[in-house]
């Protein structure tokens, strides 16, 4: 059971290893080629704070739909983390950042938390194609959390997750704790043990 | 849980968003189509192990509908009967839309693809001619798609107001059923909405495992085709809607429209509050392009507070909106100053009624704005051609014919009296700037300029006698002033004052500007 949940979504271009990031998260693996097209469409994962307060993600994967922007927008809805992805070995897929958090910044909720995730980061040096200083002189402009990952090797996958939930927790504690009869449609949602959501 | 979307009028927030869903349909729905097309002739060679990846395919195209289809009875049961029988229909259709109709094409896809397809499929096995059938009748999303977010604001708004409501939701939610189990009712019907672009995935996956000498290849190709075609069409749709209800919103803030501003092929591009050179000042209004015309509005508090902020401040709190006045596209003639530092992010906007000066907060802003004008500009002009005929010019015989005539007649950007005191001095407005008279061959009216903007204008035309009076003692005018150089700014047509045909022959010798004369000043 968990304290709070939280809806996370996973956007960025095609191919950039969305789907990956989510099955090394929930399943702890590497996606292959064989695996389902379609897999998970979202996971769940549990995040237990150094308070001991747990916090159930519910990751989204917008994998699938990356050409069909409008369509995409409705995933955005509510949540109140977002993982905006890259591959390091990709330019264009850096490139294409600023029209990625624009949406972000228009759909999800006011003052969303948004980590930058530069994925395949295990690739060889000669095949990267976005130095990881770029990477994070672009979070630092915008105000974004930076992780690079491999979801290969697994590292710091769970690290950019946990990191989410904890700056997300932390926001809205700041703002004070949304209150038992508060709107349920805060995205950090405080109904203990009753399960529920936050679309 | 989106945030208050629906009926709001207060939603000021909304307008701090300068960019607009859906502005640029025209450019982005090229590029999807040629990257469709890119995708769909993939040149990809067929993978040595396709007869295992199709077969797998296949069968998760058949799981996957067997799954999809379980939801949907899930949310049927669990969510739609108990609250069809709860609530009154007008709101059950708000958050379901049209619901079973796609649970009915499903349901028949399932029904098709479980009699066709075995438990262990082998890649010979056609599967293209089931669904080729069926992928006609995807349409139905379009509805529901479209629907989804009044269809979230719907939800919650009922769970806010009815405990019985908020009942059925946590019990669905608290399902044993795994798959679903703590999903909710919103979250679930967020997987409809995905559903099209996912057989889309499926299908592009099977085409690249069917090599083009299979039996089952035009068959799936088309269906490939037809569902691609159709989650574009989807997320049209959607754009197209998400882009009415912002116009419709900025509808509603603001008053004294003489017309409604949702039409038939017109688009939102661009809408901020810039600064604008008014009669008296320097105001905010906020300025709306559409891909027709440029409006711009008044904005109230600022009005009321009587502020005259002369350069820009920041941000301007946004209240309702005063409609001001609407100029056609086709009539604009954009000005940019390079000298940015000069002119404060400053650019123009001419037409032969109304010319004036706007000022963006910033020098991308100001580039974006000149950007968003010229190009409208250029797919307006080139609709135009193709609709009809630009209506010829009247020719007007009109009592002023013993006076010159200027044909291509441009309003001057007035330069607000505040401004004209305090950078140009008051020793510079001068009555004799203003001497000579001549006609606007564009409309009823009778301009004045000054004698040197008169003489760049008309050249050596002599004009036999002044028909007005003009000037009380001539006063000399101070080196700053003249001779005000010849429009040399790229596009910059000479500027004239206007005067009101009843003002024109009083001659009172007082303070007519020479619009032309200031705006060249240094």
């Amino acid at each position: 059971m968990w304290d709070y949940i939280l809806k996370i979504i996973v956007i960025g271009d095609a191919a950039v290893g969305k789907s990956s990031l989510l099955v090394r998260l929930t399943e702890d693996r590497f996606l292959v080629d064989s695996d389902p097209t379609i897999g998970i469409e979202f996971g769940s994962h549990l995040v237990t704070l150094e308070t001991g307060e747990r916090i159930k993600l519910q990751v989204w994967d917008t994998a699938g739909s990356e050409q069909f922007r409008s369509i995409t927008r409705s995933y955005y809805k509510g949540s109140a983390g977002c993982l905006l992805v890259y591959d390091v070995s990709e330019r264009s897929s850096f490139e294409h950042l600023p029209s990625w958090l624009k949406d972000v910044r228009d759909q999800a909720e006011e003052g969303a938390t948004v980590a930058l995730v530069g994925n395949m980061a295990d690739l060889p040096e000669e095949r990267r194609q976005v130095t990881q200083e770029e990477g994070a002189a672009f979070a630092e402009e915008h105000g974004l959390l930076f992780y690079e990952t491999s979801a290969k090797t697994g590292a710091n996958v769970h690290a950019v997750f946990n990191a989410v939930a904890k700056h997300v927790y932390e926001r809205h504690k700041a703002q004070g704790t949304p209150s038992t009869q508060g709107p349920p449609h805060i995205s950090l949602d405080a109904r203990p043990l009753e399960g529920g959501c936050c679309l | 849980m989106p945030r208050a979307r629906a009926p709001c009028p207060a939603d000021a927030a909304v307008f701090r968003k300068t960019s607009v869903p859906g502005a640029h349909k025209t450019q982005s729905d090229a590029r999807l189509v040629k990257a469709l097309a890119a995708a769909l002739s993939d040149p990809t060679p067929i993978k040595a192990d396709w007869r295992s990846s199709r077969s797998r395919i296949i069968a998760e195209l058949v799981e996957s509908e067997q799954r999809y289809v379980g939801g949907l009875r899930h949310i049927h049961d669990q969510f739609y009967q108990p609250m069809s029988s709860m609530l009154p229909r007008p709101t059950v259709s708000r958050i379901f839309g049209n619901f079973a109709d796609i649970l009915q094409v499903s349901k028949e896809l399932l029904g098709r693809l479980e009699s066709r397809a075995s438990a262990r499929p082998d890649a010979s096995e056609l599967i293209g001619d089931v669904l080729l059938p069926i992928v006609p009748f995807f349409k139905v999303y379009t509805l529901f798609v479209k629907n989804f977010s009044a269809a979230l604001q719907c939800i919650d708004d009922e769970r806010r107001r009815n405990e019985r409501f908020e009942r059925i939701l946590l019990d669905g939610e608290a399902t044993d059923d795994s798959k679903v189990s703590g999903l909710s009712l919103q979250a679930q019907l967020l997987a409809v909405v995905q559903r099209v672009p996912r057989y889309q995935m499926l299908l592009g996956e099977l085409m690249k495992n069917t090599p083009d000498t299979h039996p089952d290849y035009p068959d799936v190709a088309a269906a490939h085709s037809a569902v691609a075609s159709t989650a574009v069409q989807i997320n049209e749709a959607l754009r197209e809607h998400e882009h009415t209800l912002h116009v419709l919103e900025l509808q509603r803030m603001l008053n004294n429209l003489p017309e409604p501003l949702v039409v038939p092929g017109r688009r939102l591009i661009l809408h901020e509050t810039l600064l604008k050179t008014c009669r008296r000042a320097v105001l905010p209004r906020h300025v709306i392009l559409f891909s027709d015309c440029v409006m711009y509005a008044r904005t109230h508090e600022w009005e009321e507070k009587g502020e005259r902020p002369l350069s820009w401040s920041g941000s301007f709190e946004e209240g309702p909106f005063v409609f001001r006045r609407k100029l056609p596209l086709h009539e604009i003639t954009v000005i940019c100053y390079d000298d940015v530092a000069r002119h404060a992010n400053r650019f123009d906007l001419h037409t032969s009624a109304c010319s004036f000066s706007l000022y963006a907060p910033t020098q991308d802003a100001r580039d974006k704005w000149v950007r968003a004008i010229r190009e409208a500009q250029a797919e307006h002009f080139s609709s135009l051609r193709s609709l009809c005929k630009t209506p010829p010019v009247e020719d007007k015989k009109d009592a002023a014919a013993a006076i010159p005539r200027l044909d291509d007649y441009t309003a001057p950007v007035w330069v607000p009296d505040n401004m004209s005191r305090s950078e140009y001095g008051a020793g510079a407005i001068t009555a004799d700037c203003v001497a000579r008279s001549f006609a606007i061959a564009t409309n009823e009216n009778v301009a004045r300029a000054c004698t040197s903007c008169f003489d760049a204008t008309f050249g050596g035309q002599q004009v036999a006698s002044p028909q007005y009076p003009v000037l009380a003692s001539p006063q000399v005018r101070p080196a700053s002033l003249s001779p005000p150089p010849a429009p040399s700014m790229p596009g910059a047509r000479p500027i004239l004052v206007t005067v009101p045909p009843e003002r024109a022959g009083i001659g009172d010798g007082l303070s007519y500007h020479c619009h032309q004369c200031l705006n060249y000043t240094p």
